[in-house]
């Protein structure tokens, strides 16, 4: 690996690492979606640092350069992450669900106590 | 005139079309929900004036959401033995509602299926439509051994258990057709079918309209037949709901 490759590649991740950081103290990020988002700057660093462990995984995965596992890694965890938010997205879905529902029969209810009539039938 | 039951209409954008369904439905029941499905038309207000009950999504989730949320009114009232879905876009003739809800009286059926298909009707649907029905049809009578001519139509009935198994995550968010019978009938619900006619929509698009809607909406109905039909735990989950509501 270059060292100018080297020196890009653990930049990106300790900005990345101080982004999310960032984020979660300041509130705009919740510590359970950051946590992919912290693996992944994290694996990115470990693998740039310790050299000889990104050879070995190269050689497992059976990639030419070292470079190529990185991408690859990366690629990797940012379709976790993707799928991560699709399984968010989809119980986030049946949640508003619950709460639209409610909202509406608790709105008819109270337009009905306004009113001062019960025109719904027995509860 | 229907008293025992309460007839869910789901609507989003139907302003155009509401207030002649709506005319026409209460001659023949007498507890009509209309579930505005958050529209941005004059759709809420004119359910209103019909002097119907009228419950308003504060922004649309779709078809199945809003039948979801009627299932959900209807089951906290004692009042309602049975539900009936009805399009709020006129397709749907009300004449044909006591037809679905007799079996579920006599108890010959808990989910009973307004069916275009079973006797020749003078309205011809669209090729690709009924090409799609169809093809649903074969699969849902064959994964579970009973002719069901039009598992797609929008108009059924159902009685307070079914519906309690509606209110859990087994009822689909999206589309709530073929697989639903095939869910019902692996849990052991006896499902019926009797002949109805429908007319032409007086709106001009529908939710299956366009080019991407009816892929996704094939590929939705085949992933979650072949689902439902897989499982092998369904009646034990119907034991579970319907013990919890």
């Amino acid at each position: 690996m270059f060292f100018r490759q080297k020196i890009f590649a653990i930049v990106a991740a300790v900005v990345l690492i101080l982004l999310i950081v960032e984020l979660i103290r300041r509130r705009k990020l919740r510590e359970e979606y950051a946590l992919l988002w912290l693996f992944t700057g994290l694996g990115i660093l470990i693998l740039v640092l310790y050299y000889p462990l990104l050879l070995w995984l190269s050689k497992l995965i059976g990639a030419i350069t070292p470079t190529t596992t990185l991408f690859l890694f990366a690629f990797l965890f940012l379709m976790l992450i993707s799928i991560h938010f699709s399984v968010k997205f989809s119980r986030l879905f049946d949640q508003m669900h619950k709460v639209v529902s409610e909202l509406a029969i608790l709105k008819k209810e109270l337009e009905e106590l306004k009113s001062g009539k019960d025109k719904s039938p027995q509860s | 005139m229907i008293e025992d039951s309460l007839i869910i209409v789901p609507a989003y954008n139907e302003a155009e079309v509401i207030e002649s369904t709506l005319k026409e439905l209460r001659e023949y029941a007498q507890n009509i929900l209309v579930v505005d499905d958050g529209s941005t038309d004059q759709t809420y207000e004119q359910a209103k004036n019909q002097g119907v009950l009228v419950l308003q999504h504060l922004t649309n989730l779709g078809y199945a959401s809003a039948l979801k949320t009627g299932f959900l009114y209807g089951l906290r009232h004692t009042a309602y033995n049975y539900f009936l879905t009805f399009d709020a876009d006129g397709q749907h003739p009300p004449a044909f509602l006591e037809k679905i809800i007799q079996p579920l009286r006599d108890d010959e059926a808990d989910f009973v299926i307004g069916s275009r298909y079973l006797e020749p009707a003078e309205f011809k649907h669209p090729f690709l439509r009924k090409a799609g029905s169809r093809l649903f049809s074969f699969f849902t009578s064959l994964l579970i051994s009973q002719k069901i001519t039009d598992p797609t139509s929008g108009m059924v009935g159902l009685n307070r258990r079914v519906a309690k198994i509606f209110l859990s995550e087994f009822f689909p968010l999206d589309f709530p057709d073929a697989d639903v019978v095939i869910m019902l009938a692996r849990m052991g619900f006896k499902i019926k079918e009797v002949p109805v006619e429908m007319r032409a929509s007086k709106r001009k698009s529908s939710m299956h309209s366009g080019m991407v809607k009816p892929i996704y909406y094939f590929f939705k109905m085949s992933t979650s037949m072949i689902h439902f039909a897989l499982r092998r735990d369904l009646k034990e989950k119907r034991r579970e709901l319907e013990s919890v509501f």
